[in-house]
C-alpha cells in the first residue's frame, strides 16, 4: 500500500534532529499562545514567518503546524483553571472545566483534555492521511445554501446550552444581533458603527469570550460573601470511571471536530460548539452539564483538536485555506516558492508527507508535555482567591489588547463583563451569545448569497440534497424534544 | 404562584429589550431588500425585534424562584463586584497615560490593598511581578505595542 | 467626499511651504535620531501586513536606516484604525512610517466617517496588483469574448461571481459597464473562499488577483479568460488583455505602497523616498514580486499623489459616490 510507504519517507523525513526540534518547538510555542487570550496561532505563525525566510520549507511548515494544533492545547489550560477562553475555541471547556476545577478536579480536566486531543490529533491525522482527496470534495459541495443549514442547524443549539430556554435564546438572539455591527461583507458599507472607526469590525469572539466567562467571573465570585474554598486537589489523572465516561464523547468529538474542520468557512470553534451539544443531547442526564460534567469538557477538546487537523485537508489536497491560520500557512509556502494547488499532494509529496508524519509526533510531544503540566497547573487553585483574580483580570486586559492592539476593545470588555457578571448574576447564559456571534456573520452572508444565486427563491435551501438533509436535522432537533416529552405524557395516561 | 423577581434581573431584562428595540429603530433607516436578497437593514431588524421580545418573555416567564440553590449568588451584595470593577475601569483609562505596566500595577495593589486588604509587602510585590510578567510575555516576547508611560515603559 | 481629495492636493501643495520653513534645520538631509515606528494597519498575517514584513526585513537587514524600527500592526476598519492611531498619537511624526494601499483608499469612500488617506503623506507607491477573469477548467468559455457572448443570451444575472473583497467587486462594475451586461456578485471574506466557491461549481466566475488562484491556474482546474492591463503579463504571456478582446475597460490594479504622517516635512518625506526607492531595488523585493505575480511599480513623491488623485476619481466612480 502506498500510503505506508508514503509515510515512511515522511517519518524518516520527520525524525531528522532538526525537524523534531522545530516540531517541538512549533508545539511549545502553539502551547504557550494557546494559553494567552487575544494571542492566536495566527499571530506566532506571523510573528515567526520573517525568521523562517530563506530556511527549509519543510522545517518551516512542521513549525507552523505544530503552532496552530498546539495552540488547541494550550487554549484549555487558561479556560479550565480561571475561566479566562485562551481560544474562542475553548470557551465550551470554560463551561464545565472550570466547574470541574473548582471540585478540585483541574488535574483531571486537563488530563483528559490533553489525552482527547491526543487521540482526536492522531485519528485526524490518519483521516487527512487516507481520506484527504474524498473529503476535499465534499468540502467543495458546500456553497453558500449548504453553510446556511448548516448553521441554522447550529443555532437550534441556542437554546440547549444553558439552562432556561428562553434566556437562552433571548442571549443567541443578543449573540447575532451583536454580529451585525460593522462593515456589511456584501457592500461593504458599515451599519451600527455610529461613526466610530473601532466598530467598523464589529465585536471580537475574544474580546465577548474574555468578558463573558473571565472577567464576569471574576466579579461574580470575588463578590460572594462567603470567599471561594481553596480546592484540595484530589487526584491528578482520570480515574478509570472518568476514563469510561469520556471514551465516546472523544471519539464522537474526534469525528465532529473534523467534518466541521474540512469545511473552509467553519473552525474549530463551531466544532467545539457542535461537539458540546451533541453530548448534551446524548448524555442521559442532561442537567448535570454545566456543573463539572468531564464529557463537556472530553468532546469540545477533542473536537478543536480534530478540527485543526481537518483545516489543513483543503489546504493539501485542494491548495485553498481550511481556516485563517491555514491561510497564512499557504502564505507562507507561497513564500517559500512554493505554489499550493490542487497538485501538492503529487508534486510536493516529501513535503506533505513530512508534515503529515510530524503531526503525529507533536501529538506525542503534547501528550507528555500536557500530562505532567496538568498536575503541575492544577497546583495554582491553591493559591487563594483573593490573590489571583486581580492578576487574572490583568491578563485579560493584556489578551484582548493584544488582539487588535487596541484600547477600545479593552473598553468593550470591560462593559460587556459587567453585562456577563449581572447575567451569570442571574441564570442568563452566556455561551448562547457566544454561539450567536460567531455564526451571526455566516448566517446572514450565506442567506443573502444564496438568495442572490436562487434569484430570491427559497427553494434553494431545499432543493439542494446536502442543505436539505441539514435543515431536516435542524428540524429533528428542535421537534424531538417535544415529541419526546409527549410520548412520555402518553406513556404516564 | 406570583414570582417576585429581583430589581437587577427587571434591569438587566429592560437592557436586552432595550438593546433590541434601539436595533430595530437604527435598522428600520437601513435599507431592507436589494434586488433578490434582504439588504442590510433586514436581519437587524428583525434580530431587534426578537430580542425586545424574547427580552421581556425571560424576565418575566424565566427569572430564577427565590429560594433555590443558586440564592448565594443571586442574593450576593453588589458592593464588591462594583468596587472591582470600577478598579479594572480606572486602570483601563489610564492604559494611554500612565503606560499598560504602571497601570496595571497600581490596579491590581488596589484591589489587593483596599478591597481584599491584604499585607502591603506581598501586595506591592504580587501587584509588580504580575504586571513585570505580562509586559515581558506581551511585550518584550510577542511585540505586543503596550502604551508606554512618560517613564517609558 | 470632496475633502479627502483636496487634502491630498492641499499636502502636495503644502509642501514647498513647509521645505523652506524648515529649512534651516534640514540643510544636509533629514536622518532619524530615534526608533521608527512601522505602522501596519492591517492584521497579523495578511497579504498587507506579509508585504509591511518583507519590507521591514529589507529595511533591517541591508541596514537602510541608522536606526531601530519596530513593526506595529493597528488593525481594523479598513486601515482606518491604523491611521487614526497615527494621526491620534504620530501627527507629523517623521519617525513614523505607514503602509497603505488601494483598500485604504475605498474605506472613507464608502463610509465617510473613516479618514485615511488624507491623514498621511503618500511617501512612494510599491506595487501593483492586477485583476484577472477566472472561469473553471472545465467551463465552456475559452476567453472572455465567448463569456460575455454566453451571457448576453441569458436573462441579466445568471452567471454568478465570487469575490473576495470590495477591489474584486469594483472589478465586476468595470466589466459589467463595459460589457453591457449585469452579473450577480457574492462577497467572501477572500479570494482563499471566492476561489472555493468557483473550485466547487456554486458560481460561474471569480474576479481576484494573480496570487491566490496561481497554483490552481497552473494545474489548469482554472482558467483566466482576460487581464485588466494595458499589456500582457509577462509571467502570464498565454492570459489576453480585455482590449485584445474588444472589451472596451480602462486598465485596473490595485496599489501599495508607503506614506508617512500628514504634515510631515520635505526632508524627512525625501528621506524616506530615497529609502523606499533602495527597498524596491532589493534583490528581495523583486523576488517577492515575482513569487506573488504582481508588478514592480515605484512612483515616488508628487507623482505618486496625482496617481491617487486619479485613482480616487476611477474608484468614486466605480462605487457611485462621485465626489
Amino acid at each position: 500500500m502506498s500510503v505506508i510507504q508514503e509515510l515512511a519517507t515522511g517519518l524518516a523525513g520527520a525524525l531528522t534532529p532538526w525537524n523534531m526540534l522545530m516540531c517541538l518547538a512549533g508545539v511549545f510555542a502553539g502551547q504557550l499562545v494557546g494559553a494567552l487570550p487575544g494571542i492566536g496561532p495566527s499571530a506566532a505563525i506571523a510573528l515567526l514567518l520573517p525568521l523562517t525566510f530563506g530556511a527549509d520549507p519543510t522545517s518551516a511548515i512542521i513549525l507552523f503546524a505544530g503552532i496552530y494544533y498546539g495552540a488547541q492545547y494550550g487554549g484549555t489550560l487558561t479556560s479550565v483553571l480561571i475561566s479566562v477562553p485562551g481560544e474562542p475555541s475553548s470557551v465550551m471547556t470554560s463551561i464545565d472545566g472550570y466547574q470541574m476545577a473548582l471540585q478540585g478536579k483541574a488535574g483531571v480536566a486537563l488530563g483528559i483534555a490533553a489525552i482527547g486531543s491526543f487521540i482526536a490529533g492522531t485519528l485526524s491525522t490518519i483521516g487527512l492521511m487516507l481520506l484527504a482527496p474524498p473529503l476535499a470534495r465534499m468540502a467543495l459541495a458546500f456553497g453558500p445554501p449548504e453553510y446556511f443549514s448548516l448553521v441554522v442547524l447550529g443555532l437550534t443549539a441556542l437554546a440547549a446550552v444553558g439552562g432556561s430556554v428562553l434566556k437562552g435564546l433571548a442571549a443567541g438572539v443578543f449573540g447575532l444581533l451583536l454580529s451585525t455591527i460593522g462593515i456589511d461583507q456584501q457592500t461593504g458599507v458599515a451599519r451600527f458603527a455610529f461613526d466610530r472607526v473601532w466598530l467598523l469590525d464589529g465585536v471580537g469572539f475574544i474580546v465577548l469570550s474574555v468578558a463573558l466567562f473571565g472577567v464576569a467571573e471574576v466579579l461574580s465570585s470575588a463578590g460572594m460573601a462567603t470567599q471561594r474554598p481553596i480546592t484540595k486537589i484530589a487526584n491528578l489523572l482520570p480515574s478509570r470511571a472518568e476514563w469510561k465516561q469520556s471514551r465516546m464523547p472523544i471519539l464522537r468529538g474526534s469525528l465532529i471536530g473534523f467534518v466541521v474542520g474540512v469545511l473552509p468557512a467553519t473552525g474549530a470553534t463551531i466544532a467545539s460548539f457542535v461537539a458540546y451539544i451533541t453530548e448534551k443531547k446524548l448524555a442521559k442526564d442532561p442537567s448535570r452539564f454545566g456543573k463539572g460534567a468531564i464529557e463537556g469538557v472530553a468532546g469540545p477538546e477533542s473536537s478543536n483538536n480534530a478540527a485543526a487537523a481537518g483545516a489543513m485537508v483543503p489546504m493539501l489536497a485542494l491548495g485553498v485555506p481550511g481556516s485563517g491560520t491555514t491561510a497564512i500557512i499557504l502564505g507562507a509556502l507561497i513564500m517559500f516558492g512554493i505554489r499550493p494547488g490542487p497538485e501538492l499532494f503529487d508534486k510536493n509529496a516529501q513535503l506533505v508527507w513530512t508534515v503529515i508524519a510530524s503531526m503525529y509526533i507533536g501529538n506525542v510531544f503534547l501528550l507528555v508535555m500536557n500530562l505532567p503540566l496538568a498536575g503541575l497547573f492544577a497546583q495554582l487553585l491553591r493559591v487563594p482567591y483573593s490573590w489571583l483574580y486581580p492578576p487574572i483580570l490583568a491578563l485579560c486586559v493584556a489578551g484582548v489588547y493584544s488582539q487588535a492592539n487596541s484600547i477600545e476593545d479593552v473598553w468593550m470588555l470591560v462593559g460587556f463583563g459587567a453585562l456577563g457578571w449581572a447575567m451569570m448574576r442571574y441564570e442568563w447564559p452566556a455561551a448562547p451569545m457566544i454561539l450567536g456571534l460567531v455564526l451571526g456573520s455566516i448566517f446572514e452572508n450565506s442567506m443573502r448569497q444564496s438568495m442572490t444565486l436562487s434569484h430570491g427563491s427559497l427553494g434553494i435551501f431545499v432543493t439542494r440534497p446536502i442543505s436539505a438533509v441539514l435543515l431536516a436535522c435542524a428540524l429533528i432537533a428542535v421537534l424531538a424534544p417535544a415529541v419526546a416529552r409527549w410520548w412520555r405524557a402518553r406513556a404516564h395516561i | 404562584m406570583r414570582l417576585k423577581i429581583p430589581a437587577g434581573e427587571l434591569v438587566l431584562g429592560a437592557v436586552f429589550a432595550g438593546t433590541g428595540l434601539f436595533w430595530a429603530a437604527v435598522a428600520a433607516g437601513l435599507p431592507m431588500w436589494d434586488g433578490f436578497a434582504p439588504a442590510t437593514g433586514f436581519l437587524p431588524l428583525t434580530y431587534g425585534a426578537l430580542l425586545a421580545i424574547l427580552g421581556i418573555a425571560a424576565t418575566f416567564a424565566d427569572a430564577a424562584p427565590a429560594g433555590d440553590a443558586t440564592d448565594e449568588r443571586r442574593e450576593a451584595p453588589m458592593g464588591r463586584p462594583l468596587l472591582i470593577l470600577l478598579a479594572l475601569a480606572a486602570g483601563v483609562a489610564g492604559i494611554e497615560s500612565a503606560g499598560f505596566f504602571a497601570a496595571m500595577f497600581l490596579s491590581m495593589l488596589f484591589l489587593f490593598r483596599v478591597v481584599e486588604r491584604l499585607p502591603l509587602v506581598s501586595s506591592v510585590a504580587v501587584s509588580a511581578a504580575s504586571a513585570l510578567v505580562l509586559t515581558v510575555v506581551f511585550r518584550t516576547w510577542l511585540g505586543v505595542p503596550f502604551p508606554a508611560g512618560p517613564w517609558g515603559f | 467626499m470632496l475633502l479627502t481629495r483636496r487634502s491630498l492636493l492641499l499636502a502636495a501643495s503644502a509642501a514647498p511651504v513647509a521645505a523652506t520653513f524648515g529649512g534651516a534645520h534640514a540643510q544636509a538631509g533629514w536622518q532619524p535620531t530615534r526608533e521608527v515606528e512601522f505602522v501596519v494597519p492591517f492584521g497579523v498575517g495578511g497579504g498587507a501586513d506579509l508585504l509591511a514584513r518583507v519590507i521591514h526585513k529589507i529595511i533591517v537587514e541591508d541596514k537602510l536606516v541608522p536606526v531601530p524600527i519596530a513593526l506595529n500592526n493597528r488593525p481594523g476598519g479598513g486601515g482606518a484604525t491604523g491611521i487614526g492611531y497615527v494621526s491620534a498619537r504620530k501627527a507629523a511624526d517623521p519617525h513614523t512610517i505607514i503602509l497603505v494601499n488601494g483598500t485604504t483608499q475605498i474605506t472613507p469612500i464608502l463610509n465617510p466617517a473613516a479618514k485615511t488617506l488624507s491623514e498621511v503623506r503618500p511617501v512612494m507607491n510599491v506595487m501593483l496588483d492586477d485583476f484577472l477573469l477566472f472561469v473553471r477548467g472545465d467551463a465552456p468559455w475559452k476567453d472572455a469574448k465567448a463569456f460575455v457572448a454566453d451571457a448576453k443570451t441569458k436573462p441579466p444575472k445568471s452567471l454568478a461571481f465570487a469575490t473576495g473583497g470590495t477591489t474584486d467587486v469594483m472589478a465586476i462594475t468595470i466589466f459589467s459597464k463595459a460589457t453591457g451586461v449585469e452579473y450577480n456578485a457574492l462577497n467572501f471574506n477572500s479570494g482563499g473562499e471566492a476561489l472555493t466557491q468557483l473550485l466547487g461549481g456554486h458560481v460561474q466566475a471569480c474576479m481576484g488577483n494573480p496570487l491566490e488562484f496561481m497554483g490552481h491556474l497552473q494545474s489548469k482546474a482554472v482558467r483566466a479568460l482576460g487581464v485588466f492591463r494595458e499589456q500582457r503579463f509577462t509571467a502570464l504571456p498565454d492570459v489576453p488583455t480585455m482590449k485584445e478582446q474588444g472589451i472596451q475597460t480602462p486598465a485596473f490594479q490595485m496599489w501599495r505602497g508607503m506614506a508617512t504622517p500628514k504634515g510631515t516635512p520635505d526632508a524627512p518625506a525625501k528621506y524616506w523616498e530615497g529609502v523606499f526607492a533602495k527597498v524596491v531595488a532589493a534583490p528581495a523585493f523583486k523576488a517577492y514580486i515575482a513569487e506573488n505575480i504582481a508588478s514592480e511599480a515605484p512612483i515616488p513623491g508628487d507623482a505618486f499623489v496625482k496617481f491617487l488623485a486619479d485613482q480616487e476619481k476611477l474608484y468614486r466612480d466605480l462605487l457611485g459616490k462621485p465626489a
